[in-house]
Order: C-alpha cells, then structure tokens, then sequence
C-alpha cells in the first residue's frame, strides 16, 4: 500500500466530494426564490434607470390608422402602457387602466397603449371586447419598446408634462390607487418643473473620453462589452447573445454610455454598481476570484517543475528502477493536486 | 403487461450481472477458468436483457401502448414515426435505457474479445465491467424505471421534447455522446483490471488504446453535434458556452486526449505506465462526473435535465467509485511496470509529457472554473455574487490552446529518447518549410480580412504545426515510392495498413487546426445586428439584401410554424431563400411557447444567419424583425471536428489479421 498516494487520492476525493454536497444538499426552494429575488431586483434597477431621463420621441400608427406622435402629448402628462393580448397580467389591470383614462382623461392626462409584439386583428378584437379608453399604437419591430428600455410585457410608464419619465412600473397595476399615486406625482412634477439628475451622472460622473458621433464604432464596442455582461433573465448568456427584454435594455445602455463618451471600464463600472459584481460573466481579479485567476497558472508552475525532476540524464540510467517509480507517483499526485 | 415483462428481463439483467460480477472476481482471484466461461456468459446475458428490453421499449412506443408510465409521458398519437422511435433518448428513463442498450453492446464487443486475452487480467476487467452493468441495471430497476405502469390511463401522450423534435442533429448528438461516456467504462474496466492483477504488458496497452481511441472518437462526434444543434437551434449563433453540462463533456475529453498520447510513451518506451491508468481512471470518473452535473441540478445551467432521486443515488455510486480508485491505485501503483529509461528534456517522450502537463492543467482550469460557483457558496454562502462565465474559459484557455497546438509542431520533430545535433540537422530544411507555410497561411489570412493579433498569432502557429503534420502524413508514401517505385496514391494506400496509427493520428491533427482557425476566425470576425425589414423592400444588410417576402403559417399535426420567406442576394445575384421561422408545439411541457428556429444560409467563406424575432403589421404592411448574424468559417469548424472524428477512427481500425 502507498500511503502517499493514498492519502493524497483520499484527501482530493474528500475534496470534491464536498464541494459536489454543498450543491446536492443546498436548500433547492431557497436558493430557487433568491433566484427569482435576484431577477426582480435586476428588473426594478432597470426600471429605476430610465427614471429622470427624457422620453424618446416615437411616430407610431394607431389600431385606427390614425399617426400618433409623442410631441402630440406636449404640455400634458402621459401614461404609456406596454401590452399584448398573449399576456394574462396586462389582461388583469386592462380595467383598471380604463378606469383611470376615465377619470384622469378630463384633468388633460394623455393614455396610449403600445402594442407589444403582437398580431393588429386580435389586439382590435379584444379592445372591442374588453374597451377602449385611449387610442393603442403599434410598436412595430420594438424599436420604441427598446428606446423606452421594456423588459417584458405589462409596463407603463408615466411622463411628465415637459417630457421626463417620472416614473416606470414593471409589473401590472392591480390597485386603483397605484395608478392614482403615480399620475399625481406626474401632475405636480410638472408643476414643480423640477429636472432630476440622470442616474448615470450620479453614478459615473463625467464621461473620460469624448463623445462618439460614428453609429457603427458604438455598436461594435457595445457588442464586444455586452459579451462580459451577465443578462439577468437568461443568467447563462451574455447581455450581448440573449434576446431577452431586459438584455436588450442594457445593451441599449451600453451604447448610450459609449455615445456619450464613457470608457469601456466606466461602463462596467455602472453595471457593477447597479446590479452588483454577479452582472461581470467573469469573476472579479480580486478577493476570491483571484483563486480562479490564479490557479491554472500556479498549475501549470507545478506541473513544470514536475516535469523537471523527472528529468533524468543518460548517465543515471543504471540506477534502481526504485527511484523511477517514485518519482513517477510524485508525478501523478503533483498533477492531480490540483483538482 | 410490456410493464411487467419490461421489468422482468430488466431484474433478470441485474441478476445476472450481479452473479457475473461475483463469479468473474472470484474466478479472477483463484485464477478458475471454468469460472471465467461462466462470468464470460454472464456478460452475453446481460447485454440480451438490454437489447431485448430497449427493442420492447421500441415497441411500446411504436404501438403507443400508453399503458407504460414512460410512454404516456413521451407519446403521442400525432408525433412522426421517426421522432417516435427516437423518443427513447428524450427523457431520463428512456435515456438511462439507451444507457444499458450501449452497455450491453460493448460490454459484449469485450467479453468476446477477453477470450483470447490474458484470462486472470480479463476476468478482473469482466467483474469491473459487469460492476458497472449492475448500477445501470439497478436504476433501470429503480428510480429510473421505464417500464413502470401508468397511473392513470390516458388515450394520448403529450409528445416529446419539442427541442428533440424541432432539430435532426437532436436525434444524433444524445447517442454519440451517450456512446462516448457509457463506452468509457470499458477502457476503465481494463485499466482497473491490469491494477487489480498488478501487471501491463504490451498487449494490454494496445487494447487499453483501441479501446480509447473508439471511446474518443464517440465523444468527440458528440461534443461536435452538440455544439453544431446549439448553433443550428438556439439562435444566438453560438456553439459553445463553457456550461458546466458542456464542460462535463469537455473534460474527460481532455483527459482521455492526454491518456492516448501518454499511451504512445508507455507502448514505445515502457515508460509511465502509472501515469497512463491514472487518466484512464480519472477520463472515466469524469464521465461520471458530468453525467452528475447534468441529471443532478448541483449547478446551475442551461440544460435543465435536473430530476429528482437520480442525483444522490449518482452522487453515492461516483463516491464509491473515487474511493474504490484511490484504494486501487495506493495498493497496485507500485507493481505497474516501469522502464529504467533515462528522460531527457529535448525529446519525444518528454514533448508528450509537456503535451500531458498541459491537458491537465486545461482539465483542471475546466473544473475549478465549472465548480467555481459551489467554491463561492461553500465560503459565503451565496453564489450570486461571483459568476464564471465564457469571458473567464475564454481568455484563460486560449493561451492553453496555442501552447498545445504550438507542442502539437513541435513534438512530431524530435526523436525518441534524445536528440542529437544531427537531429537538428535533418530537421532544419522542414522547420524552414513549415514556417515558410505558417508565413505564407498568416499572410493570406491577413490579406483576407484577419485583423486580431491573437487570430494572425493561432494562424502562424497553426501554419507551422499544420506542415509538420501533413509531412508525417505523406512521407511513408513517399519514403514508399522512392524505395518501391509506387505511383503515389498506391504508395499512399499501401503506407496506411503500416502507419495507419501515425496517420490517423496527424489526421486527427489535421482536423483540430481546422477547428482551431475556424474558432479564431468566426469568434474576431463575428457581426450581429438586427433588422426591421418591411415586405418586399430588398435592405443590405452586411453586404447581404434581404427581401422579406411574406409570412405564413405552416400547419403540421404536432406543431405550429410561423415562418418568414426571406429572399437572399449579392449584388442583385439571388442566392435563394431562408425561411427563419418559430415553431410551436400543441402538447407537452412547453405547450404554446415558442420555440424559434433560425434559418442559416452556409458558405465556405461565411455562415448568414437569421432569426425570427417577430413580425409585426402597420397600415396594412408586413414587417419582419430579424437578428442577421454573420460568422465566417463556421462550415470549415464542423469539417475539422468530422476529420478528427475520422483521424480517431482510422488509428483506432485494427491491423489485418496477418496468417
């Protein structure tokens, strides 16, 4: 028996095998519902984002062919709700927002539906069925819902009267006064004229570099930055390979920073800040991640000299096959060391 | 009544491994070869159990005989015949089943082969191997038991796995990978029996190397489809993820690549032998390993096959397993034969040694990265805040990869045991040749559009590796045709029956620098943009207009497609249509979701790809938004991991039987 090896092998199984029983035995409910938190908040963030920015401007067609324009709503505050007829929650607060129209149309609030990726004969079907308040514009290819950074369907957002989102909810409005709340506090902000400092310059403070008019050196930076991204939905892929909403919002994010002139570290940076350091693909080169950084190169240290103690010159080949072996063992457990 | 005949041959298939396994070790150990025929006839048993019971399970499915729990669950009445017959593999029963299928063959293939072999090393290697049966009988038995009667009666199934149904390539990447892992327990089960009878001769070795070099090849096939289905379904134009299910593929891989070459040193210099069974057994934990990390949901990943009760029954087989390895080679390790050669620093045996080092550090760059995430909870208890992702595998293994691809020139050039100044001499004019290649290779590539440093940097090496190669390849023929006076492709064909190990194996070679600047390219070359393209309004797209023609809707019996006619051109050339399309399914899990099938017009230069993400109306006008990616070289990747599918097989086709 070679008490070397068999310690060594003993102590990597042991190694592995508790490893392996931290992920068997983890509470699967738990870190399920931390999964699903971890999303929540990732959309929230995005939510809280867009707030204090300028709503984009858009020039849509409407269900009754009618062109709707965002300057349209100029001198008015404007609830824009995203929505599809595929989608049960928009189906459930589709009243309340009716509701809503009703009442706060008089005070000179604006409503518009956008259709969110979604077929014009059912959505006109179904608003002769449930009712239409407001007019619904067809946002067609998504590009607006992209513009507004929409993460999925319902969300509705609230402008104010000089064009700021005030606010954005990511989720249905089942409750009366959620809406009410919201379309007031649009209402006063109008009023107070307040201006609400954009996230990113909280965050970030002045762009390092210049900014940057050529579309297509945007778009390649974004795409090769959006690669380092975790997209919070998918969690598996890269804000720049997934196709879903909020992925696609924060590599409209992505470009808008490079636009404004924001180095590729600033724009990680503000992600890391936002979302926390699980939104880097890669583990940070610091603290534990140092270990995962670190470790193929220790490896590789050992492995090579390994290999230079078992060089053996023709000149010792008469020694006893006794030294060999061992040397060969001590081979086999410094490369093993490692896993 | 399939039920219960279903779970008796499965319970007479464990039984009989069991005994066999018994009987094989006892005989082993008392060296009995009437105990060995036995054990032997064990084997043929237990592999007619397993087809026998996949071809009932075959049966049931083709019949719909909804009676059976697994084919209620994976049925379905209006599911085509070929997808129904495939439906084995599209659940974890049935899988598991294949599992045994593929068990029972080769498991077969060996017994017959031990007749001939050393019988106390064969009957060792037999137990091991009829050990092994018996785990995979007993989940068939038990927790995986696809023969159990259905619950409740229902007149039709929900169908398979849309994913299986909606890609061809689904249908064969499971199998090969399934062949290349099960089929691992053979070479184990030889490796284990030389350590169990404390001796390894030569013939030992070269059926150890067959073995693998099969195994390879399946796993290798497998890794390959995998990756082609991915890139054919998913969307995105990706291949390759670093997700641990795929790196639980990826690393007895490595492994078993490092084993065949530290298997060539054993075989010529009698050297390392120890070292060559350690990765023999660790390829073969490692199977387990990844098949763990895909049925268990330990980790977190795409491929969501976590269920239930299979995961600690594999965590306790994996463990008995190490321990079992650990105890074997502490107790034998000293007895394995070892060469009193000396090793010097400039020659093959040690070029094969770096080539070792480094594979191992990948694998084990591989796992520490897969297991990162269980580090991080083990630690602090919450693996949110540390991801390990593709930007990580990618910069830590590309310089793995040159250095390999870089020993992959070199070794073939130095001589066994240690090289002479004489050596250098004769090897001069082919170094001069082969970066005159690399030179040339790297300056065409540039001129065709390679800007990335690292791509011009994998092209030179690959150059420089790729003309050692195709020497080694051709110079028996040519050594032939000087000597003989053979016209070339004779001489070539001739040259193949004495080396077909070496050429093989180049070839093999051949193929992964294939694989090696397709990646390099298609990674630093890759664009990807999206498009609102409005009905019949050609829009350049990367050099491509595309016309979106109409949608439809195609209306099958099982599913629902909407697809977009999309007309391709260059420069008013039209290059045909694709037809990017989503598809959805009326039954099973994923009922009513869809499930988005990109369309991909492939070219020696560039792949065009194109996804449907939806198609919208506005007065009255058609729009289709779609993702155009554009990926060079991606066709030239499949062919270089076909050629080293086929380098694997033609080293590994036996030599003609000679009278």
């Amino acid at each position: 028996m070679n008490r070397k090896v068999f310690a060594l092998g003993i102590g990597l199984v042991g190694v592995l095998l508790i490893l392996l029983s931290v992920g068997m035995f983890r509470d699967q409910q738990a870190s399920e519902a931390a999964k699903n938190r971890s999303q929540i908040e990732a959309l929230e963030t995005l939510a809280d984002s867009v707030k204090g920015t300028k709503a984009p401007d858009f020039e849509l067609v409407a269900l009754d062919g009618k062109t709707v324009r965002l300057s349209d709503f100029e001198g008015q505050p404007l609830v824009i709700n995203f929505w599809a007829t595929w989608c049960k929650p928009c189906a459930q607060e589709h009243p309340n927002l009716q509701a809503a129209a009703n009442r706060f149309q008089a005070q000179g609030v604006g409503f518009l539906g956008m259709l969110y990726d979604d077929d014009v004969t059912k959505a006109k079907s179904y608003l002769e069925w449930a009712g239409e308040a407001y007019p619904t514009v067809v946002d067609v290819g998504g590009t607006i819902a992209d513009a507004y950074g929409v993460t999925g369907v319902p969300e509705t957002y609230f402008i104010s009267a000089n064009g700021l989102i005030v606010d954005k909810v990511a989720e249905p409005l089942l409750r009366t006064e959620d809406i009410d709340r919201r379309i007031v506090a649009a209402l006063k902000f109008s009023e107070e004229a307040e201006v609400v400092s954009p996230l990113i310059q909280t965050v970030l403070g002045e762009p390092l570099g210049e900014p940057i008019a050529e579309e297509s050196v945007v778009l390649t930076r974004a795409q090769r930055l959006g690669v380092d991204l975790r997209c919070p939905v998918c969690r598996s892929q890269s804000v720049a390979e997934s196709t879903s909403g909020a992925a696609r919002t924060m590599m409209r994010q992505i470009e808008q920073l490079i636009r404004q002139g924001y180095s590729d570290d600033q724009v990680v940076e503000f992600f890391v800040d936002q979302h926390g350091e699980g939104v880097r693909l890669a583990p940070p080169k610091d603290g534990l991640g140092l270990i995962a950084w670190g470790a193929p190169l220790f490896a590789c240290l050992l492995g090579l000299l390994v290999l230079k103690m078992l060089i053996r010159p023709q000149e010792e080949s008469s020694e006893p096959a006794k030294h060999e072996d061992a040397l060969t063992a001590q081979l086999l457990s410094e490369l093993e060391k490692g896993e | 009544m399939i039920s219960i005949l279903g779970r008796s041959i499965v319970l007479v298939g464990l039984l009989v491994a069991v005994l066999g396994a018994i009987v094989a070790f006892a005989s082993a150990a008392r060296e009995n070869r009437t105990g060995m025929r036995l054990a032997r006839r064990a084997a043929y048993v237990f592999s007619g159990t397993m087809i026998l019971a996949t071809a009932l399970m075959e049966y049931a499915l083709l019949t719909h005989d909804f009676s059976v729990d697994y084919v209620a669950q994976v049925g379905s009445l209006s599911t085509p015949t070929i997808i129904t017959i495939v439906s084995l593999w599209s659940a974890l029963e049935g899988s598991i089943l294949l599992w045994g299928l593929f068990l029972g063959v080769f498991t077969l293939i060996f017994a017959r082969q031990s007749r001939k072999l050393d019988p106390q090393q064969s009957a060792y290697s037999l137990g091991v191997l009829l050990s092994i049966c018996v785990f995979f009988a007993f989940l068939v038995a038990s927790i995986a038991n696809p023969f159990a009667p259905v619950e409740q009666v229902v007149l039709d199934g929900p169908g398979p796995n849309p994913l299986l149904q909606n890609h061809p390539l689904m249908i064969i990447h499971p199998p090969s990978l399934y062949a290349g892992f099960v089929g691992m327990s053979v070479p184990f089960s030889i490796g284990a029996g030389a350590l169990l009878a404390g001796r390894m001769d030569a013939l030992w070795i070269s059926l150890l190397r067959r073995w693998s070099l099969v195994v390879w090849s399946f796993l290798t096939l497998g890794i390959l489809l995998g990756g082609w289905w991915s890139y054919e379904v998913l969307g995105w134009g990706g291949y390759w993820a670093w997700d641990p299910v795929e790196n639980g593929s990826f690393m007895p891989w490595l492994t078993l690549t490092a084993f065949l070459h530290s298997a060539m040193v054993t075989e010529k210099r009698k050297m390392f032998s120890a070292w060559s069974i350690v990765l023999i057994l660790v390829s073969f934990l490692l199977t387990l390993l990844g098949t763990f990390l895909t049925r268990s949901g330990v980790l977190e990943s795409v491929h969501n096959f976590s269920e239930g009760a299979i995961g600690p029954t594999f965590f306790a087989f994996i463990g008995f397993t190490l321990v079992f390895c650990v105890v074997l080679l502490a107790a034998r390790l000293d007895r394995m034969p070892t060469g009193q050669k000396p090793l010097h620093p400039v020659s093959r045996e040690f070029a094969f040694l770096i080539n070792n080092l480094l594979l191992v550090v990948f694998t084990f760059t591989v796992m520490l990265g897969t297991l990162f995430p269980l580090i991080v909870e083990a630690v602090t208890e919450n693996n949110d805040r540390i991801s390990v992702g593709r930007p990580f595998f990618d910069v830590v293994c590309a310089p793995l990869c040159l250095m390999l691809v870089f020993m992959m020139g070199v070794g073939p050039n130095l001589p066994w045991g240690r090289a002479s100044a004489s050596d250098f001499q004769k090897l001069r004019l082919p170094l001069i040749v082969a970066f005159v290649c690399a030179g040339v290779f790297a300056g065409v590539s540039w001129a065709l559009g390679m800007q990335s440093v690292l791509g011009l940097l994998t092209f030179f090496i690959v150059g420089a590796a790729a003309s050692v190669s195709v020497r080694e390849i051709l110079s028996p023929a040519l050594l032939r045709r000087k000597s003989r006076g053979e016209a070339f492709p004779l001489a070539f064909w001739k040259s193949l029956g004495g080396s077909r190990r070496r050429i093989g194996g180049h070839i093999a070679h051949l193929g992964l620098f294939l694989l090696a600047i397709s990646i390099a390219t298609a990674e630093t070359h890759r664009r990807d943009t999206r498009a609102a393209l409005t009905q019949d309004v050609a829009q350049n797209v990367f050099g491509y207009d595309l016309t979106f023609k109409e949608q439809f809707i195609d209306q099958q019996p099982h599913r629902e497609s909407n697809v977009a006619r999309i007309e391709v051109a260059v420069d008013g050339r039209s290059l045909g249509e694709l037809s990017p399309r989503d598809n959805t399914y009326m039954k099973g899990k994923m009922a009513g979701q869809k499930i988005g099938t990109p369309s991909v017009r492939s070219g020696f230069k560039e792949d065009l790809y194109l996804t449907l993400l939806r198609v919208d109306e506005s007065a009255g006008i058609q729009i289709a938004s779609v993702r155009v990616i554009v990926q060079p070289m991606m066709r030239w990747l499949w062919m270089g991991g076909l050629i080293m599918v086929a380098g694997g097989l033609i080293a590994a086709w036996p030599k003609r039987a000679r009278a």
